[in-house]
């Protein structure tokens, strides 16, 4: 291929724009050029890769990057004072009434808190938090509850710190009890309160049903 | 990973500098807000250096790890979007993990085209991206057509290479 007139002409042809007749001259040409035909089904497949890029969704924005560095540096030079508070976490989360405790080789923090009926209710039970690698475990056990006709359906919700509601998820199976789980972001510290609703249409995503029972997120592990 | 538990700083650049670009993208695609897509770049980047210490290489790959972690965090994101949308389409791990892979793969192409020269960026540019016939390209850079056609194989040539040092397969 090195020494052949036509193989300047390979890559106009993988891409398009060679003129009419240049794409005519290839054609002729790969039929007598075993070389120059193994080189075009090479760089035939570029293309796909180069329409890869065209697809591409814009650069992240620097200051994105800048702030998941400065957070690392702040977690290290505070990863010391961090271990010390994290076991006076865990011993004030035992005193407290951790209700359950994981025997695993790496323990994750996790605490549980009642959950209260509101009338006219009388359900009653508990939420669980576990810190788990991709956020926090969530898990409410409500006991007591009525099925629920369709579209109505139980809705559980956190509140978080900054004020805002968001759905944890939704059930309307009820053996012995309800139970809704699922990961949430953040840490305990991003929420502040835990509840369950009875919502009048299940497939509208906005919160419009009544409390049916709460509980307060707590503090810390 | 390791290094990246214990807030070094290069090591979380590292994995930063892997795949901050592709969960951009799927959170622009799937959450449809650049500020989400960029709260989502930091709820996964923070976990993953946070937990980089639990994770354990028999269960997977850092790759499958993080892009568990990044389909968890963009469902939370999602689900805190303006309430007045319907509920939608929850994406299946293994859907999540093809559209990250792709993503994923996009950056390492995007990467191959930023080794290259300037001269060959700018003629791929302008014969793949702009869609310029040879004869165009000479014109605009004010070029003989045979230097034009020479620069545009020789473009490819090295776009190859560089695929092939960053390990993406044509």
């Amino acid at each position: 291929v090195s020494d052949c007139p036509h193989r300047d002409l390979l890559g106009a042809r993988v891409l398009g724009g060679l003129e009419p007749e240049d794409d005519l001259a290839v054609d002729d040409h790969l039929e007598a050029c075993a070389a120059c035909r193994l080189e075009l089904d090479e760089l035939t497949r570029l293309p796909d890769l180069l329409a890869l890029v065209a697809d591409a969704p814009p650069p992240v924005p620097a200051r994105v990057r800048d702030g998941v560095v400065a957070a690392a540096a702040r977690r290290r030079a505070g990863r010391r004072l961090g271990a010390v508070a994290g076991i006076a976490a865990v011993v004030a989360a035992l005193i407290g009434g951790v209700v359950g405790w994981q025997l695993a080789p790496e323990p994750m923090p996790r605490v549980a808190v009642p959950l209260e009926h509101e009338e006219p209710f009388e359900a009653s039970g508990w939420a669980s938090f576990v810190a788990e690698p991709d956020g926090m475990r969530v898990r409410l056990q409500v006991e007591g509850l009525e099925p629920l006709p369709a579209p109505e359906a139980y809705e559980a919700w956190l509140y978080t710190d900054d004020h805002r509601i968001v759905s944890i998820g939704q059930s309307d199976e009820i053996d012995g009890e309800l139970v809704v789980e699922a990961t949430v972001d953040g840490d305990l510290d991003a929420y502040r309160g835990v509840w369950l609703t009875a919502e009048p249409d299940g497939r509208n995503p906005a919160h419009e049903g009544p409390t049916v029972v709460s509980g307060s997120v707590p503090d810390a592990w | 990973m390791a290094r990246a538990a214990r807030g070094d700083a290069e090591a979380v650049v590292a994995l930063y500098d892997v795949y901050a670009g592709p969960i951009y993208g799927f959170g622009l695609q799937r959450l449809g807000d650049p500020q989400l897509a960029e709260d989502l770049v930091q709820a996964v980047m923070t976990r993953v250096w946070r937990f980089a210490g639990r994770y354990q290489p028999d269960r997977g790959s850092v790759r499958t790890w993080v892009f568990a972690i990044a389909r968890t965090a963009a469902v939370d994101l999602y689900r805190r979007r303006p309430r007045a949308t319907p509920y939608e389409h929850v994406p299946e791990q293994a859907e999540v993990v093809d559209e990250l892979d792709r993503l994923l793969r996009a950056e390492a192409v995007r990467a191959a085209l930023d080794r290259l020269g300037a001269e060959h960026r700018e003629v791929l540019r302008l014969a793949y991206f702009r869609g310029l016939s040879q004869r165009e390209i000479a014109e605009r850079l004010s070029l003989p057509l045979g230097t034009v056609k020479s620069r545009t194989y020789y473009a490819l040539k090295s776009f190859r290479l560089a695929c092939d040092e960053l390990g993406v397969d044509a």
